[in-house]
């Protein structure tokens, strides 16, 4: 039963609560970000080793500050403090293996670490009372989710490319009303809000 | 309108662009999540616009100060995380206010820390282009045109999906309740963008016309 219950909370993060199209999380940097398969891969590769990293320290940090006075305040710069963490930590693993590595992701891997998605999931994962192990399979399929949001929209940015709209709506507009299209229809497999 | 004026008007409208025609959400879509979630309400969006001021003009003067002293691969970590102890008595006023309103804005509001906007405010105050004031200005109006966009996202949601503004009663007796749901912030931003364009054009039109007529003159 619990196998059951470890798929359940994986399509759940892939699909039913997509932090992409249901939270509009790390919304701003995507739709930026998308204009090539191997960069959305790169992109998704380190932004899921950084949500399941993230998750499961902060999982085990929640366990020992749940009972702190005031932690409702401070929690949040905790979590901010582990990303952070996560992020110097990939950087030097990156620079200590190849220096021409560093060059090139750089960039790349500051955007996939320290953004709204990363730092969401950690907030989802509290909401929701995930366990360690838990934490780190949300993580796993907010970052497999949001591997998917990207190939959506980059076969939309193409699409939506060649297609006859008006001049004003070209571009970042119907792009935004046909990810909000998309929303609604996976809105109707939740059928209710999700709690902020 | 000659082409002196033309600078000259240009020059005068160029740092309050970025509240209006400009506006960096309007035009490059940053901190989405905010408008299109978070935004549900007048006092939601008052809420956010107090935060961000709140967070990024500081944040903009420490990174201005700072400069380029500290490698940027590690600024980037350290940025978010000042932001973040800056939203702490943020959180505990909200609280102290609405204990119910902290709630409902959720994650949104600490969110701020890793917002878009604010990345893209360090990024341009440690390049130091501008004079220390001139790149406050410029965070504080960065920060007045996502305010007006939050504040316009938040009243037509909660008129259309609650039938108020601020909490008070407008007499409508059919809330669509689905407008302060994500999908619609999208569709909303994705319209409000069009429109934003649209007067653009118009005011863009217009100038080169006023122009053309005063060379004819």
């Amino acid at each position: 039963m619990i196998v059951f219950q470890y798929i359940s909370l994986i399509l759940s993060g892939i699909l039913v609560e997509n932090i992409f199209f249901t939270r509009a999380l790390d919304a701003g940097n995507m739709i930026d970000l998308v204009n090539e398969p191997r960069k959305i891969l790169d992109f998704s590769v380190t932004f899921t080793v950084a949500t399941t990293v993230s998750s499961i320290l902060c999982a085990i940090v929640d366990k020992f500050t749940t009972n702190l006075e005031y932690v409702v305040y401070i929690r949040p710069t905790i979590y901010l403090l582990v990303i952070s963490l996560v992020y110097v930590i990939i950087y030097y693993i990156l620079r200590n293996n190849s220096k021409a590595n560093l060059d090139k992701y750089k960039n790349l891997l500051s955007y996939a670490c320290i953004n709204s998605g990363v730092y969401g999931v950690l907030f989802v994962n509290q909401r929701y009372e995930h366990n360690i192990l838990e934490s780190g399979f949300y993580g796993v399929s907010a970052g497999l989710g949001m591997f998917l949001a990207l190939l959506i929209i980059l076969s939309a940015k193409k699409k939506l490319a060649y297609s006859n709209v008006p001049k004003i709506m070209k571009g970042l507009p119907i792009l935004l009303i046909y990810i909000g299209l998309l929303s609604l229809g996976i809105f109707g497999l939740f059928g209710h809000p999700l709690p902020a | 309108m000659n082409l002196t004026q033309t600078r000259k008007f240009h020059k005068l409208t160029r740092n309050v662009n970025g509240m209006f025609l400009d506006n960096p959400i309007i035009k490059f879509g940053l901190a989405l999540p905010f408008v299109v979630v978070a935004a549900t309400n007048l006092k939601h969006a008052v809420c956010l616009s107090i935060a961000i001021i709140v967070t990024i003009i500081p944040v903009s003067v420490i990174a201005y100060l700072v400069g380029n002293k500290i490698p940027q691969a590690i600024a980037i970590a350290i940025y978010p995380v000042i932001a973040s102890i800056l939203l702490i008595p943020v959180r505990i006023g909200i609280k102290n206010y609405d204990p119910v309103l902290l709630d409902s804005l959720g994650m949104y509001i600490s969110l701020i820390a890793v917002s878009t906007l604010l990345l893209s405010q360090i990024g341009h105050s440690s390049a130091r282009k501008r004079k220390l004031g001139a790149s406050t200005l410029r965070s504080l109006y960065t920060c007045i045109g996502f305010s007006i966009v939050v504040i316009l996202v938040g009243i037509i949601r909660e008129i259309f999906a609650k039938g108020t503004i601020g909490g008070l009663e407008l007499g409508i007796n059919m809330p669509i309740y689905g407008i302060s749901l994500a999908f619609f912030g999208f569709i909303l931003l994705g319209f409000l963008m069009a429109i934003t364009r649209w007067i653009r054009r118009v005011f863009h039109y217009v100038l080169i016309n006023l122009g053309q007529k005063g060379e004819d003159k």
